[in-house]
């Protein structure tokens, strides 16, 4: 199949090997790329291991429409099996080494073993060597980008992680162009567990696509769509922060640790206050509507802010300064920890603090115990060491009911959207395969715009049609999700995009198909590594369905515990699962998973 | 007095954040609008309930129309 470099590179760091391997068609056709290479790859490479063992791999992996000339092509998926739930884990992330990757040959790099010494990975083509990595331990994700660039050329693309990956917190990422952050599950520690600082991609070759001259002419026209957009404009002066004015009038703004859904000081720090100090923009390779907005935070120097970011690191923890909020994201994303679950931690502690459960008194939006958290997260140190394996395990050692409010799901921090009143993203959250992510679902739009406090068989079938497009198509594609609704960009393109480059007639069944084996094979995946996995995983924290929002258009209102549980069940009957959320026999052979049924004994 | 909120580019499209109209009779919510406005991917919310352009808006009521996100 065209539109594929065609080839996976494989590092071993514990022996120092380095093998290519031909990617079979039958992976092409049957997981696309991106996410769908990766479960795959993990399914058949790592079973019953410790994540931070030598015996974990992490996993690159691009998809056909990767770095190709098309709208906000230029991404990744890095995945692994997460140090921070034990189950699946993957983000999504946009930067140049996905373009470089395939230029080098590669559509998938896997790296597994454990380097002696600290090293980087410097692919060049062809050429692919493990590099010392001594003079880097230690650095920021800033600093050593800086030393990167300076001896490989601007010309690279370049994934690292910070001091918070290599001390092995589990709530740290993969950084890249000094913003861009991806893998949310921990895949910073999986790289640090590996003495892996960084990966510098160097590649000059050119992808074979079937139809170049097709693809070139509607990826000209797809982005000329995207900028003629009536909501083009608007959207390169707040990108996803407008989903911060967004959410406080519909009441989902997690504020408090999730307590309420609406901020008091909003208008201190939305969009249009972002406007007021923005001094760039930076975005993805291959993009022409860039999310990401550079403000001078309150130390003078620059960070990148987008709506989760700040949503969580300020109501979430009750900051109400946007340059301070700018500050803590600029810390966070040098020491290359997740600014979602840092703001989950952050907010826990202080919810802690107040009810009296930690002798240390911090108080909501305390902006010098944040920075002092920050640091002590990142060197796993202090209380720091209670906060740095994520909430789910802080309230499993602090006890005293604060489960309840440790909001996660799976052992993943929810991101930025606070669903008391909103049961359909709160079940979207809770299927989410990875953890609380709402890269897979955002239904929140759909139902505030029809019934939002229904707990309908329809918003089920929605939800699983959203998780199809989202976390299957644009996570193995692998491309953004964002112009599909942001600026209205029609997910017709797509098919023929796929065609031009592949040479294959794909129709959106075809697509859904991959979509509904990935998400199989995600959770046998879960099911395998995890044995006690089953439905008691799928359920937002007690918060939501017991403590009704005291103020707000939606004051009173809370998830109906037993219409959840319905909707849960709609979920498993129209996955083809049993009511404990594992996939059937029949529902795995009929996606061609065949042998998965027999490990995880159904 | 009738109150409307606009949010996200919905803005661009007014040129304004927040309306105030005096309405005499009820009238359809598209008939206040300009006719550049869109017709889909929005959220228009009456007193906290979905409407839609068709909607009769009357003197009192208030009025949220936002675009429809996909998140951050």
């Amino acid at each position: 199949m065209k539109g594929y470099a065609g080839k996976l590179l494989r590092v071993n760091l514990s022996e120092g090997k380095i093998s290519k391997e031909e990617i079979s068609e039958s992976m092409k056709r049957d997981f696309l790329g991106g996410r769908g290479f990766a479960v795959k790859l993990l399914w058949d490479e790592v079973k019953q291991i410790n994540p931070l063992s030598e015996g974990n791999k992490i996993i690159f992996s691009t998809g056909p429409l990767t770095g190709q000339s098309l709208p906000s092509s230029g991404k990744m998926v890095i995945a692994s099996k997460s140090p921070l739930t034990g189950g699946y884990g993957d983000g999504n992330i946009g930067t140049m080494a996905s373009v470089h990757l395939k230029k080098a040959g590669y559509d998938i790099l896997v790296v597994e073993g454990k380097s002696e010494k600290p090293c980087y990975l410097l692919i060049e083509d062809e050429s692919v060597k493990i590099v010392d990595a001594s003079e880097l331990w230690g650095k920021n994700t800033f600093e050593s980008e800086d030393i990167l660039e300076k001896k490989h050329g601007r010309n690279s693309g370049i994934l690292l992680i910070g001091p918070a990956g290599e001390n092995l917190v589990r709530i740290s990422t993969v950084m890249s162009q000094k913003g861009r952050a991806g893998g949310r599950p921990g895949m910073g520690a999986v790289m640090g567990s590996k003495n892996l600082k960084a990966l510098v991609i160097k590649g000059t070759g050119n992808i074979s696509n079937f139809d170049d001259h097709k693809l070139r002419e509607l990826g000209r026209r797809g982005y000329e769509e995207i900028k003629s957009s009536q909501s083009y404009s608007f959207w390169m002066r707040q990108g996803t922060m407008q989903a911060f004015e967004w959410c406080n009038e519909n009441a989902c703004l997690p504020t408090h640790n999730f307590r309420e859904g609406v901020f008091e000081f909003s208008k201190e720090m939305d969009g249009y206050v972002l406007e007021k100090l923005d001094v760039d923009r930076k975005g993805c390779p291959m993009c022409n509507m860039q999310c990401g907005h550079v403000v001078k935070d309150s130390s003078g120097q620059r960070a990148e802010l987008d709506y989760e970011n700040v949503g969580m690191l300020g109501p979430n923890i009750g900051m109400r300064n946007l340059s301070q909020v700018a500050t803590l994201n600029r810390m966070a994303d040098e020491w290359g920890l997740d600014t979602i679950s840092l703001g989950s931690c952050i907010g826990f502690l202080i919810e802690a603090s107040e009810k009296g459960l930690i002798a240390e008194k911090i108080g909501w939006g305390d902006f010098e115990a944040a920075q002092r958290l920050t640091v002590e997260i990142g060197k796993d140190v202090g209380i720091g060491s209670l906060l740095s394996r994520g909430v789910k395990y802080a309230s499993e050692r602090m006890g005293k009911g604060s489960h309840q409010w440790a909001m996660h799901v799976k052992g993943l921090e929810i991101s930025a959207y606070n669903c008391h009143a909103c049961p359909g993203m709160a079940l979207s959250f809770g299927t989410s395969p990875i953890g609380a992510s709402h890269k897979d679902a955002w239904i929140i739009a759909w139902e505030i715009s029809t019934d939002r406090f229904s707990y309908s068989k329809e918003k089920v079938q929605k939800l699983i049609e959203l998780q199809r497009l989202r976390g299957g198509f644009f996570e193995s594609a692998t491309v953004c999700r964002l112009p599909w609704v942001e600026v209205s960009f029609s997910l017709d393109w797509y098919p023929k995009f796929l065609e031009a480059i592949t040479g294959d007639l794909t129709s959106w069944e075809d697509i859904h198909k991959i979509g509904d084996r990935i998400y199989n094979l995600i959770r046998a995946y879960w099911k395998r590594e995890v044995p006690q996995f089953g439905r008691a995983w799928d359920y937002p924290p007690a918060r939501w369905f017991e403590e009704p929002h005291s103020q707000g258009k939606v004051e009173g209102i809370k998830v109906d515990r037993k219409s959840y549980e319905q909707m849960l069940s709609w979920y498993y009957e129209l996955r083809g699962w049993d009511q404990n959320g594992i996939p059937l026999r029949e529902t795995l052979d009929h996606l061609g998973l065949t042998g998965v049924s027999k490990e995880i004994s159904v | 007095m009738v109150e409307i909120k606009f949010l996200g580019y919905l803005t661009e499209i007014v040129g304004v954040r927040r309306k105030e109209l005096v309405l005499e009779t009820p009238t359809a919510l598209r008939e206040i609008l300009p006719p550049s406005f869109p017709s889909e991917n929005i959220v228009i919310l009456i007193d906290g309930k979905v409407g839609n352009l068709d909607s009769l808006i009357y003197p009192g009521q208030s009025v949220i129309l936002m675009p429809v996100l996909s998140g951050g």
